[in-house]
């Protein structure tokens, strides 16, 4: 879970820079706390180090929220391997750019079963209904944290949200203050960003930043190189208003990576403009507007090439009604145009073609008194290629206690068609051995969960989920001339995923997780499986312990062990990791550390074939992090 | 499900100590409440925090003070040990591991001092500030009635962000 130090990410660091532990909340927000007005008090969300999961205590779903110093101690440098600290994810690596990330299995090249958001932006991609990994990045050091549904969360998220969802939520500007400067250097990778924080007119924040890292290759298992490396450079903005009833953020990015692959050289770059108006009307109301343009592009040399457009509006009202209803109203349209070229191996046909999601949601949050409470929910979301799905959920809560909570949930979600399953011809040019199937219908999964959460003093938590998800109308290959998709696969993931915090002294956390899964699956006659399995190539079983550790004011060691289980079609060998962190404020806002990554496993695969997989060696990384 | 809520919305704010905002508010607070010119030695006595029961919040009030002002003057905090009677303090903190609130409340009152507390039903206690969790944030109510029994008057702006109002 907590991972490695490859990157350079940059100011992992600025936390920990400015302030030991004790003072720790001051130094993390960057603004005068005392300067916000008795009204701007009651709004900010409040957490406290011995527990972490206040907050969490009450949702009726299997939530881990990762936090900014968990990604501090972790040392991660890039958003997938931040994404490696939730005990309910499952990431595995390809080779250096190429990730594979899921909740409760559904690991293939094609992962197609996430919702991942960045601030508020849809990551996932209706060209495959996956994340292109190689195109996501963010200033690491302006996480705020990154809340992790295993599970789904379709009614609130949408189509897609079927087995997670994973929502990085980043910094006000108004957090990240002043000049911010880290930079890094170890065996594998190199990189620097700067990010720089002032004032606005209006009482408005803003932030710029600019990072840079490049990448080396690793080895295949047969010793000829992989031909992974990879160079990015990002930069990006975010100004934020706030005021005591209305709040305003404009943000954007923009990114560009050369990535090698053994297939060939794949260009991808980017940007994004964001705008969200939150509004807060007296206590029992509030009000969210957001628009955003995203534009990505990408060629992966001799099978496709691609340049997407992509238009989002939404609309949020939470409404208090009387004391024991909260309901929430939603609306969101969003239109993704991509223009496609035809290459040797592959085409889309259609070569242009665009997408529209329409969505329509209410939710109901009930109070019975009594510490039992449900949430009563359903969505409508229309789509260009399926029409209208209906994406309800039930769930229930109930408090024994302040300190324990036990919940269930009954949902269905659905994954809606994307460009690849409809409109794919290969090879590019006739005759096709494989081409889309134009009635090719959503995958459903009815899923059933039980959880259990608690703290014990204000030292021990724990989350326990076992959950039933019953897939049907899966992903296949029909077995027709030439070949082309169905809706032929069922399946049923049943498992159980857990994790727990222990505040062993005021100055050392152990965290640990843990997830066993039960899958089975079947085939409709005429079928195939598009990969080996028709769920995914998942591991039955993965494990870990993270240990952070304030040895002095000055001075960090964590510690991260893994061990995740074999995958068995293509056969991955299980394998164990340790990651070391050794972090030294050497100034108040100065930071050295060194990260030793696979330090007992240190030749391992994580995904996909041998002819292709990268071996993951032993990194070692330095980094320096520095405030003014 | 508060925070389930909370999650699919897209609010971005690092969460802060709850020490840091009772802190914060209590440092507000201040400035709105009127204290009968009597209560301060000299014009320039500082204003005094007293905080019981409560390392969190008296260690957030030692970093957040220092430099500043309320009304003119400097505003300053002392600890005070459980029980004991506070003497020349304008606000009185009762931290939650308080033995005995109400009779803490009683003799803060009798100094003409603010008791804020943070319990379940701090009001019904006597305390004329009472900090409560409102999902995963903090909120406060307040007892006129109490504020009177200190001698003090609480300012209308106050009230209109107050969660609850208990009149006189």
């Amino acid at each position: 879970m907590k991972k490695i130090p490859r990157t350079c990410s940059i100011a992992l660091l600025v936390l920990a820079a400015l302030a030991p532990v004790a003072s720790a909340a001051k130094a993390q927000q960057g603004f005068d706390i005392a300067d916000l007005s008795l009204e701007q008090l009651t709004s900010l969300t409040v957490t406290s180090a011995s527990r972490r999961e206040e907050k969490v205590i009450e949702a009726a779903a299997s939530i881990f929220v990762i936090t900014a110093e968990d990604i501090r101690h972790s040392g991660a440098s890039s958003l997938p391997e931040a994404l490696r600290l939730a005990p309910n994810l499952q990431v595995v690596r390809g080779d250096t750019s190429q990730y594979v990330i899921s909740a409760r299995g559904g690991l293939a090249g094609t992962a197609n079963k996430m919702l991942v958001l960045l601030d508020g932006r849809t990551l996932y991609t209706p060209l495959f209904a996956g994340v292109f990994w190689d195109a996501q990045d963010i200033f690491i050091e302006d996480i705020d944290r990154i809340e992790v549904i295993s599970g789904p969360g379709a009614t609130l998220w949408g189509t897609n949200a079927v087995n997670g969802v994973i929502n990085v939520i980043s910094k006000s500007s108004a957090r990240t203050q002043g000049v911010f400067l880290s930079g890094g250097a170890g065996n594998m990778e190199r990189g620097a960003g700067a990010r720089f924080g002032g004032e606005l007119p209006n009482g408005g924040h803003y932030r710029v930043y600019g990072k840079y890292v490049d990448r080396d290759a690793h080895p295949l298992a047969s010793g000829a190189t992989a031909r992974d490396s990879a160079d990015r450079r990002q930069g990006g903005f975010r100004a934020d208003w706030d005021g005591a009833v209305s709040a305003l953020t404009l943000q954007g990015d923009i990114h560009s990576a050369n990535v090698d692959n053994l297939g060939g050289e794949r260009p991808v770059s980017g940007g994004n403009l964001l705008a969200r108006w939150r509004h807060q009307q007296g206590p029992d109301t509030d009000f969210m507007l957001q628009v955003y343009y995203d534009h990505t592009q990408r060629e992966h040399f001799g099978s496709f090439k691609e340049q997407r457009d992509t238009y989002d509006a939404e609309l949020q009202y939470g409404l208090k009604a009387g004391a024991n209803h909260r309901f929430v109203f939603g609306a969101g349209y969003r239109t993704s145009h991509d223009q496609t070229e035809l290459r040797p191996s592959l085409s889309f046909q259609p070569a242009e073609r665009t997408l529209g999601f329409a969505s329509l949601f209410a939710q109901d949050e009930i109070d019975f008194g009594s510490r039992l409470s449900a949430t009563l929910g359903v969505r409508a979301e229309h789509n260009t290629y399926t029409g209208i799905e209906w994406l309800p959920n039930v769930r229930l809560s109930f408090a024994a206690t302040d300190d324990q909570v036990f919940w269930a949930a009954l949902t269905r979600a659905v994954r809606a068609p994307s460009r690849i399953d409809r409109d794919v011809f290969v090879p590019g040019v006739p005759p096709y051995a494989l081409v889309g199937n134009d009635t090719y219908g959503s995958e459903m999964a009815d899923v059933v969960e039980l959880g259990y959460r608690a703290r014990y003093g204000d030292r021990l938590s724990v989350s326990v989920t076992a959950f039933h998800h019953r897939f049907r109308d899966l992903r296949t290959v029909k077995l027709s001339s030439p070949l082309t998709f169905g809706n032929g696969g069922r399946g049923n993931t049943r498992g159980v995923e857990a994790w727990g915090d222990y505040l062993v002294t005021r100055d050392w956390r152990l965290v640990w997780g843990f997830l066993y899964m039960k899958q089975s699956e079947g085939l409709d006659a005429g079928n195939a499986p598009v990969d080996a399995m028709v769920l995914g190539n998942d591991p039955k079983r993965t494990a870990s312990l993270r240990s952070l550790w304030h040895v002095t004011r000055q001075v960090d060691f964590d510690v991260t062990a893994r061990y995740v289980g074999s995958l068995p079609a293509p056969a991955v060998p299980s394998y164990s990791n340790v990651d070391l962190r050794l972090g030294w404020r050497v100034l108040p806002k100065l930071e050295l550390s060194l990260l030793v990554g696979n330090v007992a496993d240190h030749r391992h695969s994580e995904f996909s074939t041998p002819a292709i997989r990268a071996v993951f060696e032993r990194t070692y990384f330095v980094k320096a992090s520095w405030s003014l | 499900m508060a925070f389930f809520m909370s999650a699919g919305t897209t609010h971005a704010q690092v969460p802060v100590s709850e020490a840091t905002v009772k802190a914060a508010f209590l440092f507000k607070f201040a400035g709105y409440i009127e204290w009968p010119a009597s209560y301060f030695a000299t014009t320039e006595a500082p204003l005094v925090i007293g905080v019981s029961s409560s390392d969190e919040v008296a260690a957030a009030l030692e970093e957040l003070l220092p430099g500043r002002k309320v009304n003119g003057r400097t505003i300053v905090m002392k600890r005070l040990r459980d029980g004991e009677v506070p003497q020349a303090v304008h606000i009185v903190f009762l931290g939650r591991a308080t033995r005995n609130p109400r009779s803490e409340i009683r003799a803060a009152q009798q100094q003409g001092a603010l008791a804020v507390t943070e319990v379940e039903r701090g009001l019904e206690l006597g305390s004329a500030i009472n900090f409560v969790p409102v999902d995963d944030r903090i909120g406060f109510e307040v007892s006129l009635e109490s504020a009177d029994r200190s001698g003090l008057r609480i300012s209308a702006r106050m009230l209109g962000v107050a969660r609850k109002v208990v009149p006189r």
